[in-house]
């Protein structure tokens, strides 16, 4: 008598009509409104800024070099995270949470240098309510920088659900390969933005 | 947990009562509770309604104040639409888009519970306005700079805002599990053209609000920054141009009226084959009339705007689109009246409801196409025309859809039978209502009566035109009463409704009346478009008999299944079904997430409190994933 | 009694080379804000470098390429959509075609 698998509402097995998980299929739905939630952040710092009023205007504050690097350190993160479930492919989970704790420190000095860039442009005289550049620029890269610190919770809450379920390989490969569509997708954005932001207008 | 072959292992239930409620993750328990939380938000919306028809009885009336009237039109906008109308369809597409997919539960059970409780804090939220200061009263699609603090000083902008972000949560997510179910957890043999009309329509709306709902909460966001940081997205004196708010708005709004009407179009088109005795005609272009109108009905938003001053090239653009649109639902109306032609009709009340609705939507459809030719528009725009088109798309339409699912489904969903005499008095007296309501509002609105004011000149025929129309109003507010009574009366009553009452096509049919907790004993296998009268009249040769499926091809098969039997509903014969988990973490974070909306308000440096509910919640609720 | 399921299979795949990609989209980001510092058109040139960037992500950090179409059909309809907003928009807005005479 073959094993019998228990059915459950979260059971990663599931009897599928298309064959595929049923969470990594919807997290790619959800990165689809995703994609459209930011192209309306986008659509909006592309339509206001340069309606802008008053200064301070994108050539004179924003600094090329520092984001430029911030945008290596997101790249390399993206790396990180593949590695990572290169690993958990091939059950090496100490190598995997390795992997995860170099992506989510990288993040992490993103979202520093992220808030050092913030309290810059501050000390410059942009703020939200100072002219339209300001107003959009903030909420489209607060909001990102928002999704890039859910990505870092997400990847602990990740690293701890491995070491407790150390030697389970089918689920840690799925949970890892999971938060890392969701890292590459903020990855992803980010590429927009910094081209959109930091090279267009200035 | 027990697992004894042939056995269902139930998570034991550690909650009863209201604690039961508040942790299920069930979709049949859900979707009662969007059902019965929209219907009561619909009671609180008719309410608004009452109050702005009195006030406009008669020109000049003081009933209630301009300030409280602005609130009050706002509010039974936002409640329809939100609160009540996507509430409602959500929770019959939760219970049965599942059954008729032959699922025992969404793809994500947690989610679509946290995705309720976030709609009704959202709710909350929006009216909690009242006794904080003023509710929303900037009209229910908050253009701005009308909802900047300049002319809506109090929180109720921002309580609007905080309520439309937590709904839209909610309907993203609901989205995600709806479209996920629906492609990945169908029975074996349901290919994707064997699915009911009503669950494609599902799916489509579930598309329609991933993509839609992103644009309106980008939209809330910027408002509430605005009004609450300064930042100057729609101040022309900083160099904004307004318009952004609306295109925004409306690249929503627009996708939004067809979330709450393809649900609608579904339920007609799974009651008129049934009470017609007849196979839906046509099924291939109803289903590809519904994908149309889910495309072109993004492509069409700037029709609402067709009286702010854009080029001629951009309207005319819109207004093609716009009156395009029209024929795919067009042919949706030629189905349904095929459906009904040569059948074996019994006009029960969830038939009523159904041709009322079609003979109702062809009126609101063709005001529709009228307010679709710019010049004309340009002349009604902000007038009664307006308000009776939507009115009769969205009452005469959707809500005549939705008392007829709920006369359909109350059997199903609650194991009693609603009482046909009462049903058949109801529909007659809302026919009439509405009608006497809505109708004189064409005339009004092309005679210059503007809307949103709360009251008008004393122009000749307009005081007797709007007593008419209140009159019409409180006759649907009997309706609505005899409707309650009955529902009371047959949840009280001691009948039990049969399985399967009207003789049904669809699997949902094929369980008890309400169904056990977990849907089916065994998975059924799916070999036609109609399993379920397939399987009890297979003599019958239709024109789908040579649809039916010997061998389902390369379907998963799950052995030791028989085709659905009408009372195989007591023990599951085989394997081990485990069904989701209680948990208690969706409502956690949903409240979570309240706790940071009036935070981010009125008190920013209590957010963390709130955002620490919701971390602890997502922490306990990882911890409960296997 | 056997359930028979499907899996999500992966069978061996031949993953990319990711550190490859990582150096493409490095170098991709070098020529993008060296384009800057020259008098070119630079809108045509850095959103067709973007578009590159971001294709790579999508196709091979995120399997794209590799893996089922649905997932590419989703997501690419998500795509669609917002470069269609985004594309209207400023259409509308900013330009005659629009609001802005």
């Amino acid at each position: 008598m073959e094993e019998q698998k228990k059915l459950t509402g979260h059971e990663p097995y599931q009897p599928t009509t298309l064959g595929i998980d049923s969470r990594k299929l919807g997290i790619w739905v959800f990165l689809a409104s995703e994609a459209v939630f930011f192209s309306g952040l986008i659509a909006t710092y592309l339509i206001v800024t340069v309606r802008s009023t008053q200064g301070p205007y994108p050539n004179e504050v924003l600094s090329l070099p520092l984001v430029s690097v911030n945008t290596f350190v997101l790249i390399a993160s993206s790396l990180a995270m593949v590695i990572a479930l290169s690993n958990a492919e091939e059950n090496k989970i100490h190598r995997t949470v390795i992997w995860l704790i170099v992506t989510a420190v990288l993040g992490l000095v993103f979202l520093g240098g992220q808030v050092y860039e913030f309290i810059h442009l501050f000390h410059n005289g942009l703020t939200l309510d100072q002219n339209l550049f300001g107003a959009s620029f903030y909420t489209l890269t607060g909001t990102h920088g928002l999704h890039v610190l859910s990505g870092i919770i997400w990847i602990i809450l990740v690293i701890f659900q491995l070491l407790k379920f150390r030697g389970d390989a089918s689920q840690a490969a799925m949970k890892v390969e999971l938060t890392g569509l969701y890292w590459h997708f903020v990855d992803l954005i980010w590429i927009i933005i910094f081209t959109v932001v930091y090279l267009l207008y200035t | 947990m027990a697992t004894q072959a042939g056995a269902v292992s139930l998570q034991p239930r550690r909650a009863t009562g209201i604690w039961r409620l508040l942790s299920t993750t069930d979709h049949k328990e859900i979707g009662l509770l969007y059902i019965y939380s929209g219907f009561l938000f619909f009671l609180l919306g008719g309410l608004e309604a009452l109050l702005i028809r009195v006030q406009l009885t008669q020109p000049g009336m003081r009933f209630l104040s301009p300030e409280l009237y602005n609130q009050i039109f706002t509010m039974h906008g936002t409640t329809m639409i939100f609160l009540f109308a996507m509430p409602i369809l959500i929770g019959l597409a939760n219970y049965l888009a599942i059954l008729m997919i032959g699922a025992r539960d969404m793809a994500f059970p947690r989610l679509n519970a946290f995705s309720f409780w976030v709609f009704l804090f959202g709710g909350l939220v929006m009216y909690s306005g009242f006794i904080l200061g003023g509710a929303p009263d900037a009209g229910w699609f908050a253009y701005a700079p009308l909802a900047n603090p300049e002319y809506s000083p109090s929180h109720g902008m921002d309580l609007w805002a905080m309520g439309i972000i937590l709904t839209g949560i909610g309907s993203i997510v609901t989205a995600v599990n709806l479209i996920v179910t629906i492609l990945n957890l169908r029975a074996p043999g349901m290919t994707l053209l064997r699915m009911p009309v009503f669950v494609w329509m599902v799916l489509i709306t579930a598309f329609l609000m991933l993509f839609a709902l992103p644009s309106l909460t980008v939209d809330a966001v910027l408002l509430f920054l605005e009004r609450n940081f300064g930042a100057p997205f729609f101040l022309p004196a900083q160099g904004a141009n307004p318009l952004l708010w609306q295109h925004l708005f409306w690249f929503f709004g627009h996708p939004e009226v067809y979330i709450l009407i393809l649900p609608a179009f579904g339920i007609i088109s799974e009651i008129i084959p049934v009470f017609s005795s007849k196979p839906i005609f046509g099924y291939r272009a109803l289903i590809l009339s519904g994908l149309t109108i889910g495309v072109l009905g993004f492509m069409v938003w700037s029709h609402h705007m067709f009286a702010v001053g854009n080029s001629p090239a951009s309207d005319a653009s819109f207004s093609l689109s716009s009156m395009i649109i029209a024929v795919p639902t067009s042919i949706k109306i030629f189905n349904w009246i095929a459906t009904l032609w040569g059948g074996r009709v019994e006009f029960k009340t969830p038939l009523l409801h159904a041709i009322g609705f079609i003979a109702m939507f062809i009126i609101g459809g063709l005001s529709g196409v009228m307010v679709a030719i710019v010049p004309f528009d340009q002349q009604i725009t902000q007038t009664y025309f307006v308000v009776a088109h939507l009115h009769y798309v969205l009452f005469g339409g959707t809500v005549l859809a939705v008392f007829a699912g709920v006369f359909y489904w109350f059997p199903k969903m609650t194991g009693r039978m609603l009482s046909e005499t009462l049903g058949k008095w109801q529909f007659w007296l809302m026919l009439i209502g509405l009608n006497l309501t809505f109708f004189p509002m064409h005339l009004l609105g092309m005679d210059g009566m503007p809307r949103r004011v709360y009251t008008y000149e004393d122009n000749p025929g307009w005081a007797l035109w709007n007593s008419l129309e209140t009159i019409g109003s409180f006759i649907l507010g009997l309706a609505i009463l005899l409707f309650i009574f009955n529902v009371i009366r047959s949840l009280r009553s001691q009948e039990q409704a049969p399985d399967d009452p009207w003789d049904g096509h669809t699997l949902e049919w094929a369980t008890s009346s309400p169904p056990p907790a977990y849907n089916f004993a065994s998975i059924p296998t799916v070999r036609s478009l109609r399993p379920v009268w397939d399987q009890k009249y297979p003599e019958f040769t239709d024109e789908d008999s040579s649809k039916i499926d010997p061998e389902p091809p390369g379907s998963v098969t799950i052995p030791n299944t028989d085709p659905p039997q009408p009372t195989d509903h007591t023990e599951p014969v085989e394997g081990n079904i485990h069904l989701p988990s209680s948990s208690f973490n969706p409502i956690l974070i949903a409240f979570g997430l309240t706790v940071v909306s009036y935070a981010a308000i009125y008190a920013l440096w209590f957010m963390p409190v709130g955002i620490l509910i919701s971390m602890a919640g997502i922490v306990l609720w990882n911890w409960e994933t296997p | 009694m056997a359930v028979v399921y499907k899996k999500d299979e992966k069978a061996a795949k031949k993953r990319p080379n990711y550190v490859l990609v990582f150096i493409a989209l490095a170098v991709l980001t070098v020529i993008e804000v060296a384009v800057v510092q020259f008098p070119l058109p630079r809108a045509p040139i850095l959103i067709a470098l973007s578009i590159i960037k971001a294709a790579l992500v999508a196709l091979f950090y995120m399997h794209l390429r590799s893996d089922s179409r649905i997932f590419s059909a989703l997501f690419g309809l998500g795509i669609i959509l917002g470069i269609a907003m985004v594309i209207s928009f400023v259409l509308l807005i900013n330009t005659p075609f629009g609001n802005d005479h």
